[in-house]
């Protein structure tokens, strides 16, 4: 009985901000969506799909962030081997390359990235040198650019729970397959990998989920052409001034991303449960 | 592969092939893995001797170190306002988020209620919604508030954007301490603001500063929510660097950047010796 | 379960009703047996699963009561619903002639100590002690010289500016106690505070805890699993199994008269022979041994029952020596069937001539290792106690 109060009274004050300052703003989004001067109607979004910039967009989202999410999965396994394979000293001093970029602002490593990729960036001017010519490979402003930016900021989110799941692994399996004479590269596909299935799937998720919804890293290292969701909501409140759409746009990010955080959750848990009863591969 | 102890001549000189291609492989996956530590690292690091360069110039290693580009960031007022904005807003935001997160993270990590669930939902959902959606609804409810452009308005939105983070952080710490010393010191008559200040609080000091050190660098370098709902007035650093970017690619954001990379390695290097291990909030 | 008197309420000094709190102010302190604590019906429920059955249960004032079980018996459930860390789905719970049931764990005015100690790390030792007398604003003085006086009774003078992480855990412990005894609650809860010691501390604190107890004369309620520490300690014990009470009173009660197979399992070494009344105070086993017990009261002939006899009671003889068995002693002869040492006394198994295996203990002696030797084994009637199935 003492207990119940309790749990309430000590979350009372986060549940209050989140319902005024999260949950009324998300409702100000619904409504506005399905608000207009004529009164409730779904224009907003019938004109939504029939907008090709729309439709492009919402697809090039989706392949932006897969992509995204696989690239920087196939970039973030080899750094979590290194890191599990470490003594927990050298480990800790290795994380620390990992984690001075994640607790960076997103708006310095895009700079950088300006800096490094520009027709006289310094990736050009190095290449120049090298080859004694003028060189001027267009690397910004496009798809390259925006996958490279949001590789970057991912990595250490695929890293993090892709080492907790390397980690985990049994070291004896390890001197098991040694001592019967498994060749590294068998190791690894038959104890490494399949144990380490788990950190995978949430890091390829959870890096899914969250590239759906970036806005900086599109805005500044694409073009237009590479426009996310988020920027189709920036420039319909800011340069066409339609709320009505920006919120209908809003509402369709908010439940792509709804679905998918969902649809994953719900993967990974039968995922788990269809894990934990099979024997362990030797 | 060392461990082959009897063996004949065919076996030894299989072991020690085996010995070789282990090598090679250890080797390959190092190279793999330090290309990839370059990758994530050199675009944070290479801010630092670029803001030492000159202004009319970008290149590496800058031709001829200076100051330059400080001297003109810290000469110009609307960076040092934005500066200023940035570093109130950020200390409001985490010293209200300190204050909700973490009898929110001691509830959530001590005790059963009913609604537990839905409240966990309702405190966690910051992490999972598009900022943009967020930012778009603060923009829409703070314009009929004519909360818009306001100080206290980008605190609030601030204050429960870091939240869940705060209170992750901060449950990790609860789930640690043994609920056994709050029993004893309620039996002993300690009331339950008591326990908190003299048991609880204590135990979890670590937990909380690391938590509010990630607090006030989320808010301080958060972009979209502050894009959305400042003025010029109240711009932050980080909208003032987006604008910049976008417009001019001033050659000042270098300087603006090194600042800020330096303060996340101090920031990064904190949270390591306070918390070992747990410096990777999941964000 | 003729004798068991589980509930100690009825026939003592009436519970007062919560609405009665001032009548029970009222009341004449005089009157020793007063119930400090009395449970009354109190039940606890997880997820449907009934982890302690509805019980009653009555604790004198200045008794030292131990509540004794194996791990998953409801003993610690019963402890952490008298301090209020868990609230019963039945019952009420009587503190001092006052009804607590609603009453959060800080009113209670209790006293407990813990297992893993529960001291707190950022704190000095003096703090520690401090604490329950800071939380009650005692006056800075008072405090000090309370703290001393409770150090000085758990022998810990000196150690007043050490962290607990400083100490061994047996130091730990008893700053723990001190912390305990400095605010003089009425009741003291003990949930296995000597389970983290090893042997000799854990004798050496069991001592200390027997002597505080008589010293301060508080009311002591003791959970461990140990029947030993119950035995030496308590004025009474409870002995739980399962989430019910299988039998509550003195040590010598439950040693010597236990109502059940567990209680007598769980105490002490037993030897138990099946067996059926054949007539009055006569058991014969089932391997055909006719046996005079103390007592048939309450069993018809024919209903099988278990005969126990403790290895202390049965004495054993060379083979040469007379055997009669009388109306008073059981004889019976075997052979030596094991014989193992354990230190001043023999732990010898013998198999009677009928069939069955005796567990006895016995003086050593190097006869007494001759596996194989026959013997005579005999018992007082007296000592062969019937247990009802």
């Amino acid at each position: 009985m003492k207990l119940r109060n309790d749990g309430i009274l000590w979350t009372g004050p986060a549940t209050v901000l989140m319902l005024l300052v999260l949950f009324v703003p998300l409702a100000f989004v619904v409504v506005t969506s399905v608000w207009t001067p004529a009164g409730l109607s779904l224009a907003a979004y019938q004109r939504l799909f029939g907008s090709a910039l729309f439709l492009k967009t919402f697809w090039s989202t989706f392949e932006v962030s897969i992509s995204a999410s696989l690239v920087s999965l196939l970039l973030g396994y080899p750094i979590a081997m290194h890191l599990a394979r470490q003594t927990p000293r050298m480990r800790s001093i290795y994380m620390v390359i990992v984690l001075v970029p994640f607790w960076t602002s997103v708006l310095v490593k895009t700079y950088a990235f300006l800096v490094l990729f520009g027709r006289n960036g310094l990736i050009n001017q190095a290449l120049s040198a090298i080859f004694q010519m003028n060189i001027e490979v267009p690397m910004l402003f496009n798809r390259f650019a925006v996958l490279a930016g949001m590789t970057n900021y991912l990595i250490p989110f695929v890293v993090f729970p892709v080492l907790a799941s390397l980690l985990a692994i049994d070291r004896s399996l390890y001197m098991a397959a040694e001592v019967s004479g498994a060749k590294p590269a068998r190791i690894f596909f038959r104890i490494t990998l399949p144990l380490s299935v788990p950190g995978v799937l949430a890091g390829a998720f959870s890096t899914t989920v969250m590239s759906l919804g970036f806005f900086v890293i599109p805005a500044l290292l694409g073009s237009r052409k590479e426009a996310m969701m988020s920027n189709l909501v920036d420039f319909y409140t800011r340069e066409v001034l339609d709320w009505n759409m920006a919120s209908a746009i809003a509402v369709m990010l908010l439940g792509t991303v709804t679905l998918a955080a969902l649809g994953s959750d719900l993967f990974m848990k039968r995922e788990s449960r269809s894990r934990t009863p099979k024997a362990v591969p030797a | 592969m060392t461990q082959v102890p009897k063996c004949t001549h065919s076996q030894k000189a299989r072991g020690i092939i085996i010995d070789r291609l282990a090598r090679r492989y250890a080797g390959l996956r190092n190279a793999m893995a330090f290309v990839v530590y370059a990758f994530t690292l050199l675009p944070t690091l290479i801010v630092i001797p670029i803001s030492f360069g000159g202004a009319g110039e970008m290149s590496f290693p800058p031709s001829n170190w200076t100051l330059e580009l400080y001297e003109q960031l810290f000469s110009s007022s609307a960076w040092v306002s934005s500066i200023l904005q940035s570093t109130k807003v950020s200390c409001l935001a985490t010293l209200l988020a300190i204050l909700i997160a973490v009898p929110a993270a001691y509830g959530l990590g001590r005790f059963d209620f009913p609604g537990k669930r839905l409240v966990l939902f309702l405190v966690m959902s910051p992490m999972v919604v598009p900022v943009v959606v967020t930012s778009l609804g603060l923009y829409l409810y703070f314009s009929r508030l004519h909360l818009v452009g306001t100080t206290i308005g980008l605190v609030l939105s601030h204050v429960a954007y870091v939240t869940p983070f705060v209170v992750i952080t901060v449950m990790a710490g609860v789930n640690k301490l043994d609920p056994a010393l709050e029993l004893a010191a309620s039996i002993m008559g300690a009331k339950r603001l008591a326990v908190l200040l003299k048991v609880v609080l204590p135990q979890l000091r670590p937990s909380i500063i690391a938590g509010a050190l990630f607090a006030f660098l989320m808010s301080f370098d958060e972009v979209v929510i502050a894009w959305f709902i400042t003025s010029p007035e109240t711009t932050t650093l980080p909208v003032k660097m987006y604008t910049s970017v976008q417009w001019e690619i001033s050659p000042i954001i270098a300087a603006v950047s090194a600042l800020l990379t330096m303060l996340s390695i101090v920031f990064c290097c904190l949270s390591i010796f306070l918390l070992p291990g747990t410096a990777e909030p999941s964000r | 379960m003729s004798y068991v008197t589980v509930s100690m309420g009825s026939d003592e000094v009436l519970v007062p009703d919560s609405k009665q709190d001032s009548a029970a102010d009222t009341m004449p302190a005089i009157n020793m047996k007063a119930n400090m604590i009395a449970l009354e019906g109190v039940g606890k429920q997880y997820g449907g699963v009934q982890v302690l059955h509805p019980i009653d249960l009555a604790v004198r004032e200045g008794e030292f009561v131990t509540l004794l079980g194996p791990s998953g018996s409801g003993k610690t459930t019963i402890l952490s619903i008298i301090a209020g860390a868990i609230a019963p789905t039945q019952g009420r719970i009587i503190l001092n002639g006052r009804d607590v049931s609603a009453v959060p764990p800080r009113e209670r005015g209790l006293g407990m100590v813990f297992q893993n100690y529960a001291l707190l790390p950022h704190l000095s030792v003096f703090d520690n002690v401090a604490f329950p007398l800071q939380v009650r604003g005692l006056a800075k003085g008072e405090i000090a010289s309370r703290v001393a006086n409770a150090l000085e009774r758990v022998g810990l003078v000196g150690y007043e500016k050490r962290k607990p992480r400083e100490l061994s855990g047996g130091q730990q412990q008893r700053v723990s106690i001190a912390r305990c005894i400095v605010y003089s609650p009425s009741v003291i809860l003990m949930d296995e505070p000597l389970g983290a010691l090893d042997k000799k501390l854990r004798e050496q604190l069991q001592a200390e805890i027997k002597r505080l107890h008589r010293d301060l004369g508080t009311t002591v309620v003791y959970v461990t699993h140990d029947q030993e520490e119950a035995l030496d300690l308590s004025d009474r014990v409870c002995l739980m199994n399962g989430g019910r009470i299988m039998q509550v009173g003195t040590p010598n009660d439950l040693y010597f008269e236990p109502v059940s197979e567990f209680v007598a399992d769980f105490l002490g070494e037993s030897n138990l022979l099946e067996g059926a009344v054949t007539a009055v105070n006569t058991v014969t086993t089932r391997d055909g041994m006719v046996l005079g017990v103390r007592s048939t009261e309450g069993c018809c002939v024919g209903s099988p029952v278990k005969v126990l006899i403790r290895p202390e009671k049965i004495g054993m003889t060379d083979a040469g020596a007379p055997a009669i068995a009388t109306q008073r002693h059981n004889v019976t002869s075997g052979k030596i069937a094991q014989a193992s040492f354990a230190g001043g006394t023999m732990r010898v198994d013998v198999l009677c001539e009928k069939g069955a295996r005796l567990r006895l203990k016995t003086v050593s002696s190097r006869a007494s290792e001759l596996v194989g030797a026959p013997v005579v084994v005999s018992w007082a009637t007296s000592d062969a106690m019937v247990l009802k199935n």
